[in-house]
C-alpha cells in the first residue's frame, strides 16, 4: 500500500515535472524569439507560435497573453491602417481569453488597454475621445490592481507624454510618471522567468526626452 | 527504480528517432496562397506558420493520430485528422473565407453612412462643427455633400431635384416635424438639433430602407448617442450666445440637462441686414434634459427632451411701393416642445427589439402688418421594430409604426384645422449571397385615414465588390408621401387627393483606401402625382387641386475626400450636375423649378497645425444660379439668378483654462465680400421693379468659445 502510494505520488509528480519544463521550455524559447522579432510578419508568426502552446494548454493565460501581446505590438508597428484592425482583433481576442482564465489581473488588464490605445491610430480624430479614455481607465486599473507593475506606469506614461496639455497631458506629467515607472522597475521581480518582464528598453527611450539629473533612464 | 531508468533508456531514444516532417500549401479555396496562417498540430506545441507563398514545413516527434489544424483570421478554421508515423506527409490544405461583415459588401448606393461603428465612414459631428461655412449647423454641412443644397435664405433642405419638403429627419426612429427654428422668408435658419447629440449620421439621398417612408427624396438619420463615458459639463460663450449643461454619471444611468440662450442684439448693433432692417432682435431660450439607463447588460432606455421660445421682428421694404418707401413689418414667435424616448435591447442572441415614441408641439404665431396669422402642429408618433439575424448571411427586419398628426392655421380670428393618422409596416431582408453580393430587398405598407389610401413601395438595393476596396451598387425604390399640410384643409378637396410619389433609380461606384474616397452616383427619379393647383382670390386658397403634377431629376453625384495625401488635413470636393422640371403646384409648365441649379461645386479643406494646436478649414462653394420668377415675364421662369459663389473661413485653437480643456472658435463667411444673390423679387404692379434676395450680411464673422469641464482625476 504505501509503496504504491509512493509510486502513485511519483509518477504523478513525475508528469507534472515532465510536463513543466516542456512548457516552460516551449514558452522561454518563444518569449526569446519574440525579444527578437522586429517585423510584423515575425511578430504575427510568434503570436501563432504561442497560440499553438496555448490550444495545448488551455488553462494556462500566459501562451495567450503573449500571442496577445505580439498582436498588440504588430498592430503598433503596421503601417497600413486599414489593416490595423484586423491585427487588433486577434490581439483583442486572445487578451479576453487570458483575462477569463486569470481575472483581474494586472499584466492582462493594461493589455487590454494597450489594445484599446492601438485601434485609436487608424482614426485618431473621432476614436481619440471615446478609446483614449477607454483605455487610460483600463491602464488605471492595471495600475490598481498592482501598484507594484511598473509597465502600468510605462503605458501611462508614455500616453501622457504624447497627448497635448490641452487635453490633460503633456511632457511633464508624462516624464513624471515614466519616473516612477522607472523606480518600480528596480524593484520589480517577475513571478517567474516567463511572465511578462518587458518595458526597461522601451522606458530607457521614452525618457531620453525628459532629461534631468535623476531621472536619466538605464543606458541601453 | 532500476527498473523505470531501463524503461527511459530503452525507449526515449524510439520515440526521439521517430521524426515526421509535414509540409505543403495552404491556399484560400480560390488557390490564392495564405500567408500567415497557423499550422497548428492540436495538443502538442507542433505546428508552424506558413510563409509568403502559402508554403510550410515542419517536424514532430510525436507519432499515432493527430489532429491538423489550420487558422487564419477572416477564414474558417480548417481540421483535419492525420496519421502521423514518421517519414514525410504533404499535406496541401484549401482553407475557406468565413463571412465577415466588416469585410463584406457595403449596401450603399444613395446613402452616406456617417458613424464610427462601420469603418470607412463619411462625416462624424466632429467633421460638421469644424467645416467653414457650417455655422455648426447639421444640414449646413451636409449641404457640402453632392446631391444637397440650401436654397437662398429658405429653412429646407433640398436634395437632387427633390422640394424642402421632400425630405425627412429621424431622430432614434421617430420622424422629426419641423427640424428648422421657425423664421420669416429671407431671414436665414438653422437646423434645431446639436451635432453632439447624435454618434452618427446617415444622410440618404435616395433609394433607401424600407424601413423609412413619408419622403419622397430623402432621409436623414440621426441616432443619438448612448452612455456618456463620464460625468462632465460644458459652458458655452460667444458675443450671441450662452449655454451650459451638465451630465451626470453613475453606474448605469446618465442624467442631464441643458439650458441656452441667444441674443443678436449686439450682433445686430454691429452689422446691419442688407435687405431688411431689425425691428425685434432674436431671441431664443431653450432647455433640454437627458437620460440614459442601462436595464442590462445589452439594453438601454434614452430619453431626450428639447423646449424652446423663440421671436424676432424684422422690417422688409415693400417691393410693389418701393418710391413710397412703405416697408412690411414682421414679427414671429415660436414655441417648440419634443420629446423622444426609445428603447432597444438583445432578446436572446438573434433577435434585437427597439421601440421608440415621440411627441413634438409647434406654434408660430406671426403678426405682419398687424394682421394675426399663425399655425402649428401637435404630433404623436410610435414606432417598433424586430430585428432577427437568420444566419451569417441573412437579417431579416421588420416594423410598424403610427403616426397622430394634427395642424392649425390662423387667419385673423379664423381657425382652420386638419389631423390625421398614418399606419406604416415594412419588412426588409438583407442577403449576403458571398463574400462580394450583397442585397437589401423590402416592401413598406402604409394607410392614412385622410386619404383613405394604401400605398405599397417596393424597395431594392444590390452591392457587388469588385475589388479588395471597390463595388458597384444599384438601388430602386418607389416612395409616397401625403400631400403638404397646406393642402389639407378644405374636407371636400383633400377626399380627391392621393399621395404623391417618387421613383428612384440609382447606380453608384466607390471605392475606398487609406483613408481616400471616391464616389460616383447617376441617378433617375420620376415624380408623379404631384399637387397642382389654380391659385385662388387669397393666398392658401387653392383652386383645381389635384394631383396632376409630374416630373423628374436626373443627375450626377461625385465625391472624393482625402484625409492621406496632405499631412494632418483633410478635404473634400463635391460635385453635381442636375437635370430636372416639373409641373407642380401652380406651374403652368413643365419646367425646371427655382430650388434646382444645374451644377453645384463644394471643396471643404481642413488643415490642423500641431504648433500652434489650432485648426484652420476653408469652404468654397459654387452654385450656377436658381430659375427666377418674374410675373411680367413671357417665359414662366425663363430667367436665372447670377453665379453663386462663396468663400467662408474658420479657426479653431485648443487650450486649457482654469485647467480645463477649452476651444476658442472663429469663422467668417464670405470672407471675400462677394456680392451674393439668390434670385429676384418682382413686383405685381409696376412691371421690370425688382428687390435681389440675398443674404442678409455681406460678410459675418462668429466668435465664441467652449469650455469642458471633467471631473476626473489624472493618475
Amino acid at each position: 500500500m504505501k509503496q504504491s502510494i509512493l509510486l502513485f505520488l511519483l509518477i504523478g509528480s513525475a508528469t507534472l515535472y515532465a510536463q513543466s519544463p516542456k512548457f516552460h521550455d516551449a514558452m522561454s524559447q518563444a518569449i526569446t524569439e519574440l525579444e527578437k522579432d522586429t517585423t510584423v510578419e515575425q511578430l504575427m508568426a510568434v503570436s501563432n507560435r504561442f497560440e499553438r502552446i496555448a490550444l495545448a494548454e488551455k488553462d494556462q493565460w500566459l501562451p495567450y497573453y503573449y500571442a496577445a501581446y505580439a498582436r498588440s505590438i504588430a498592430g503598433f508597428i503596421t503601417t497600413d491602417k486599414s489593416k490595423v484592425d484586423e491585427v487588433l482583433d486577434g490581439a483583442q481576442k486572445f487578451a479576453d481569453i487570458a483575462d477569463s482564465l486569470s481575472p483581474g489581473n494586472s499584466e492582462v488588464v493594461l493589455l487590454k488597454g494597450m489594445v484599446l490605445a492601438g485601434r485609436i491610430s487608424v482614426d485618431p480624430m473621432s476614436r481619440g475621445q471615446q478609446f483614449g479614455m477607454q483605455s487610460g481607465m483600463l491602464m488605471n486599473q492595471a495600475m490598481q490592481l498592482n501598484p507594484e507593475n511598473p509597465r502600468a506606469y510605462l503605458m501611462i506614461g508614455q500616453g501622457l507624454f504624447y497627448t497635448p496639455e490641452q487635453f490633460g497631458g503633456g511632457k511633464d506629467k508624462g516624464c513624471a510618471m515614466l519616473e516612477q515607472s522607472r523606480m518600480k522597475f528596480e524593484t520589480f521581480e517577475p513571478e517567474s522567468d516567463i511572465h511578462p518582464n518587458w518595458g526597461e528598453n522601451l522606458l530607457g527611450q521614452m525618457m531620453a526626452p525628459c532629461g534631468g539629473g535623476s531621472s536619466v533612464p538605464h543606458q541601453e | 527504480m532500476p527498473r523505470f531508468l531501463l524503461f527511459f533508456v530503452l525507449f526515449t531514444p524510439i520515440f526521439a528517432g521517430a521524426q515526421t516532417t509535414i509540409s505543403g500549401t495552404v491556399t484560400s479555396t480560390k488557390k490564392e496562397p495564405i500567408p500567415g496562417a497557423n499550422i497548428i498540430l492540436v495538443d502538442t506545441y507542433d505546428g508552424t506558420t506558413s510563409n509568403a507563398d502559402g508554403t510550410y514545413s515542419f517536424t514532430t516527434y510525436e507519432s499515432g493520430t493527430y489532429a491538423l489544424q489550420v487558422s487564419f483570421l477572416g477564414f474558417e478554421t480548417y481540421t483535419d485528422t492525420i496519421e502521423i508515423n514518421g517519414g514525410e506527409l504533404t499535406i496541401d490544405i484549401a482553407i475557406k473565407e468565413s463571412f465577415n461583415e466588416l469585410k463584406a459588401v457595403v449596401i450603399s448606393a444613395g446613402a452616406f453612412e456617417a458613424s464610427d461603428e462601420k469603418r470607412g465612414t463619411i462625416l462624424k459631428p466632429l467633421d460638421i462643427v469644424t467645416t467653414a461655412g457650417a455655422s455648426g449647423d447639421i444640414y449646413g454641412a451636409l449641404t457640402t455633400l453632392p446631391g444637397a443644397t440650401q436654397v437662398g435664405n429658405d429653412d429646407g433642405f433640398y436634395v437632387r431635384g427633390g422640394s424642402d419638403y421632400e425630405t425627412m429627419t429621424i431622430i432614434d426612429g421617430i420622424p422629426v416635424q419641423n427640424p428648422f427654428f421657425s423664421t420669416v422668408p429671407d431671414v436665414p435658419s438653422r437646423g434645431r438639433f446639436a451635432p453632439f447629440l447624435f454618434k452618427g449620421t446617415v444622410f440618404s439621398t435616395g433609394g433607401y430602407s424600407a424601413e423609412y417612408g413619408q419622403a419622397l427624396s430623402s432621409a436623414i438619420i440621426l441616432n443619438t448617442a448612448d452612455m456618456p463615458e463620464q460625468t462632465s459639463s460644458g459652458v458655452s460663450l460667444s458675443p450671441i450666445f450662452a449655454g451650459a449643461f451638465h451630465t451626470q454619471k453613475w453606474k448605469n444611468t446618465a442624467l442631464g440637462g441643458g439650458l441656452n440662450y441667444t441674443n443678436l442684439a449686439l450682433f445686430n448693433a454691429i452689422f446691419k441686414p442688407q435687405t431688411y432692417e431689425n425691428i425685434k432682435n432674436v431671441q431664443a431660450l431653450s432647455g433640454t434634459v437627458y437620460l440614459r439607463q442601462k436595464t442590462s447588460q445589452t439594453g438601454i432606455i434614452k430619453f431626450y427632451g428639447q423646449f424652446e421660445g423663440s421671436g424676432l421682428g424684422v422690417r422688409f421694404p415693400d417691393v410693389d411701393s418701393l418710391d413710397e418707401g412703405v416697408t412690411d413689418d414682421i414679427f414671429i414667435n415660436n414655441r417648440y416642445n419634443y420629446l423622444n424616448a426609445s428603447y432597444r435591447e438583445l432578446l436572446g442572441e438573434k433577435t434585437t427589439l427597439f421601440l421608440a415614441a415621440g411627441w413634438s408641439n409647434n406654434a408660430d404665431s406671426i403678426t405682419f402688418d398687424g394682421f394675426s396669422v399663425g399655425r402649428g402642429d401637435d404630433a404623436f408618433q410610435v414606432k417598433s421594430t424586430i430585428s432577427y439575424q437568420a444566419s451569417d448571411k441573412v437579417r431579416v427586419k421588420g416594423g410598424a409604426e403610427n403616426w397622430t398628426i394634427d395642424n392649425y392655421q390662423l387667419a385673423g380670428s379664423q381657425r382652420f384645422e386638419s389631423g390625421y393618422n398614418l399606419t406604416g409596416s415594412f419588412v426588409e431582408a438583407d442577403i449576403f449571397i458571398t463574400n462580394d453580393l450583397a442585397g437589401r430587398v423590402g416592401v413598406r405598407h402604409e394607410y392614412t385615414d385622410i386619404l383613405q389610401e394604401h400605398n405599397v413601395a417596393p424597395r431594392l438595393s444590390l452591392a457587388y465588390k469588385i475589388g479588395e476596396n471597390s463595388q458597384l451598387g444599384a438601388a430602386y425604390g418607389d416612395f409616397y408621401q401625403v400631400p403638404q399640410r397646406q393642402f389639407l384643409y378644405v374636407p371636400d378637396q383633400v377626399t380627391s387627393l392621393i399621395y404623391e410619389k417618387a421613383t428612384h433609380y440609382i447606380l453608384n461606384f466607390q471605392t475606398i483606401k487609406d483613408d481616400r474616397t471616391f464616389r460616383v452616383e447617376v441617378y433617375q427619379k420620376d415624380y408623379d402625382h404631384l399637387i397642382s393647383f389654380t391659385p385662388g382670390a387669397f393666398q392658401g386658397v387653392y383652386e383645381e387641386l389635384s394631383n396632376d403634377g409630374y416630373g423628374y431629376a436626373r443627375g450626377v453625384d461625385l465625391f472624393y475626400r482625402d484625409r492621406k495625401s496632405i499631412k494632418n488635413a483633410d478635404f473634400w470636393i463635391s460635385y453635381s450636375f442636375l437635370d430636372t422640371k416639373r409641373r407642380f403646384l401652380d406651374y403652368p409648365i413643365e419646367t425646371q423649378p427655382t430650388f434646382a441649379a444645374d451644377n453645384v461645386l463644394s471643396v471643404v479643406y481642413k488643415q490642423y497645425v500641431s504648433k500652434i494646436r489650432t485648426q484652420f478649414g476653408a469652404t468654397y462653394r459654387y452654385i450656377s444660379g436658381w430659375p427666377v420668377y418674374d410675373p411680367w415675364s413671357d417665359t414662366f421662369l425663363g430667367e436665372t439668378s447670377p453665379v453663386y459663389q462663396d468663400l467662408s473661413i474658420n479657426a479653431s485653437y485648443l487650450t486649457r483654462i482654469a485647467d480645463q480643456f477649452t476651444v476658442v472658435f472663429a469663422s467668417v463667411n464670405n470672407v471675400l465680400g462677394l456680392n451674393q444673390v439668390f434670385g429676384r423679387t418682382y413686383s405685381t404692379e409696376d412691371p421690370g421693379v425688382y428687390v435681389d434676395q440675398k443674404p442678409p450680411l455681406v460678410t459675418s464673422i462668429f466668435l465664441g468659445m467652449f469650455i469642458n469641464i471633467s471631473y476626473t482625476q489624472a493618475p
